[in-house]
């Protein structure tokens, strides 16, 4: 399970709904300060702190440049921006050559994915090749899990907890905040000059290939993610308990092991993830009728 | 030959419960009060401290029956770090046990260097879009429909669940 569980999720979202919009009008207000000096990529810290830049002219033009790539919160937009970081994804780790796997998934996700906050996204979810135990999920709809991951789980239930972590992602457009604490947006915008649209200005905007799914969310995210995870998996009718069961079986992996190195370092540890839910959910659930696991029912990769 | 066979119950009885126990230890994350069924309102018969042992007997929904030296009772899944993975069907357990001793589980298990395929910063950064894998990933989205038809042949059934708040904790 980021094990997702699990669970290495990366997920982005390009605009403040009115629930985030505080945050994105605080990241605005870094944004002519950070655009109006030179690059210093080794420096991913925050621009507070930067002297008033010098270059009005510039930070105008950037401010408007993002303004009209980032600010204008459509759907499409983030769409854009996801489909670019899933192809770079795929690019990677292809997906996993079954037709019957990937149909499954896309079932399960799509089930869950309309039990949250964003029922009509274009949802895509799939399996990717390779022996990491993680997923990742990006703007607009897109979520993976690795085979590695996928191998490690039991029942449709769980598979829906880790779905719904990564969907919840989405939904919470977190990726955005990534882009905040590093300089992508700002470097990317420098870059773009005045071509804000098109394929091209998505990758100037997520940086070097699909390297932002590698980045550290915020911890409170990700506890944020397997709250809500757990909630739509539970709204779905599955077993609630799926995704810490996932997260315990992950917790079992030696940290050593390569196959989570990745998602072990840009996640909470497992056990600390699972006492979390297991703060939040306190009494809760006593009261929630009993979920499906639906184990008969689950795919198994041949 | 009735006695013999009474017996040899008694011996897979046996014989599964000490799989029962060895499958599944446990330790609590908290300290906890241990109920007298899978049920916040049902009696208290004790508790347990973090840090506890416990045996894991079987699970039902977000609790695990448990015994540690002579309690047994229920306490909740949430607080409990397992060993193993615990079975999901309740009053199936010892099915669970023996489909667990059987089952193919890899934790640990150092991968072969041969096919592996891992994914780490480098390959992510290095990655080159792949418009194949888009137009692959797209063939198999599904539509809403689809999915609450899937649902559906599942028996599973939408259920109104409020978020959880966050709990506020620090590590």
């Amino acid at each position: 399970m980021k094990t997702s569980i699990l669970l290495l999720a990366l997920t982005a979202g390009l605009l403040g709904n009115s629930a985030q919009a505080y945050d994105f009008n605080d990241f605005l207000k870094q944004l002519p300060s950070q655009l109006g000096k030179q690059p210093e990529p080794a420096q991913p810290a925050p621009a507070q702190t930067d002297a008033p830049a010098k270059q009005p002219s510039l930070r105008e033009n950037a401010t408007n440049i993002l303004l009209g790539a980032i600010a204008k919160p459509t759907d499409n937009d983030e769409i854009q921006l996801g489909q670019q970081l899933a192809g770079n994804l795929l690019g990677a780790a292809p997906l996993v050559k079954d037709d019957n796997l990937q149909r499954y998934v896309n079932k399960v996700g799509r089930w869950v994915a309309l039990q949250s906050d964003r029922p009509n996204l274009p949802w895509h979810f799939g399996v990717i090749d390779s022996t990491d135990i993680n997923a990742f999920a990006a703007p607009g709809g897109f979520v993976f899990v690795t085979k590695g991951l996928y191998q490690q789980l039991n029942n449709e239930a769980e598979l829906a907890g880790v779905l719904g972590h990564e969907i919840s992602h989405v939904v919470n457009k977190d990726q955005l905040n990534i882009l905040q604490k590093s300089k992508l947006i700002g470097l990317g915008a420098q870059a773009l000059g005045k071509q804000i649209k098109g394929s091209d200005a998505a990758q100037q905007l997520i940086g070097s290939g699909a390297e932002i799914m590698s980045r550290t969310l915020d911890k409170d995210a990700e506890f944020a993610a397997d709250r809500m995870g757990m909630v739509l998996a539970a709204r779905a009718g599955y077993d609630a308990y799926g995704l810490p069961a996932v997260l315990q079986e992950i917790g079992h992996t030696p940290a050593n092991d390569s196959r989570v190195a990745l998602l072990f370092k840009t996640h909470p540890a497992p056990d600390v993830r699972f006492a979390m839910l297991g703060d939040a959910v306190g009494s809760r659930f006593d009261r929630l009728p009993p979920g499906k696991d639906l184990q008969q029912r689950f795919y198994r990769i041949k | 030959m009735k006695t013999q066979y009474g017996i040899g119950l008694i011996l897979v009885g046996a014989l599964c419960s000490a799989l029962a126990m060895a499958a599944q230890t446990g330790t609590l994350i908290k300290s906890e009060s241990l109920y007298a069924a899978p049920a916040g309102t049902s009696a208290r018969v004790g508790s347990l401290s973090r840090g506890a042992r416990v045996s894991v007997i079987k699970r039902q929904g977000g609790w695990l029956q448990v015994s540690s030296g002579r309690s047994q009772g229920w306490v909740r899944l949430l607080s409990v770090r397992t060993g193993a993975a615990y079975s999901s069907n309740a009053g199936a357990d010892v099915v669970g046990m023996a489909q667990m001793a059987t089952r193919k589980r890899q934790p640990g298990q150092i991968v072969a260097t041969a096919g592996v395929r891992g994914l780490n910063e480098e390959d992510l950064k290095e990655a080159h879009y792949s418009a194949d894998g888009i137009a692959q990933l797209d063939r198999y989205s599904i539509s809403a429909s689809v999915a609450r038809s899937f649902a559906a042949q599942g028996g599973l059934r939408a259920v109104s669940v409020v978020y959880l708040p966050n709990p506020q904790r620090e590590y």
